[in-house]
């Protein structure tokens, strides 16, 4: 996709995350600067995560999804979730943790699952950005309340 | 003696990634209106076009949008958070 192309919607979608919706789900906005979207997570139980989403060349490609400190260092190693979404083994091309869930880039690139095209389901209601993230903070979630 | 018979209502908002329904404040609702006659209209205002296997989530807690806020036991002012539910692990 054009630069520019994939730059406007990314901003139509990032612009539409509101006050409302942020202090609702207790996420942090850091950065939303084209093609980096960095959002932090805050749970009750005092938890934090933050992700930074590299979304160059939305949405022909996926976003490809660091897992970061509340301080911004990426992480080396994280929390694993029951249902394997947040994969602490190293990913083949990355070497990082990765996100092992459709949507991601890094599922989508992993060996096991490049027969699932992210061209599919691109442009979802579930795939967007938000949805995406939303996807995501509800695995977050689901261990941390 | 006569009796004034009032239907209990709420107010509610829907909070999702595409936007906010209504735009500002709350929208006044039935208690016994079901929770998806609510989440349609934000669907249509929000233009969300297929939100099969959105979840709608409440204080923490997941709520059934094909029975009403009193079935659901909500009432007052609430905030409905609406949008996917978790993604599947890929198991790599």
């Amino acid at each position: 996709m054009h630069e520019i192309a994939a730059r406007t919607l990314f901003e139509e979608e990032v612009q539409k995350f509101g006050a409302e919706l942020l202090e609702a789900r207790g996420w942090t906005l850091f950065a939303k600067q084209y093609p980096v979207l960095d959002v932090g997570f805050s749970s009750r139980d005092g938890a934090r995560l933050r992700l930074r989403l590299l979304c160059d060349d939305w949405n022909d490609r996926p976003p490809s999804v660091q897992f970061h400190d509340w301080e911004g260092r990426p992480l080396g190693a994280i929390e694993r979730d029951p249902s394997g979404v947040f994969n602490n083994s190293p990913h083949p091309y990355t070497g990082q943790p990765f996100v092992c869930m459709k949507g991601v880039r890094e599922y989508h690139t992993h060996p096991s699952h490049v027969g699932d095209a992210w061209q599919t389901v691109k442009g979802a209601d579930r795939f967007t950005l938000g949805g995406i993230l939303t996807q995501l903070w509800h695995v977050w979630r689901s261990f941390h309340k | 003696m006569e009796h004034h018979h009032h239907e209990k209502s709420l107010e509610a908002r829907v909070v999702t990634t595409s936007g906010v329904y209504p735009e500002t404040g709350f929208e006044r609702v039935a208690e016994q209106e079901h929770v998806e006659t609510l989440l349609k209209k934000a669907d249509e205002k929000l233009h969300i076009t297929n939100p099969a296997g959105w979840i709608a989530v409440v204080g923490g807690r997941k709520i059934d949008i094909t029975k009403s806020f009193h079935q659901n036991g909500l009432s007052g002012r609430i905030e409905i958070d609406w949008g996917p539910d978790h993604g599947a692990g890929g198991h790599a």
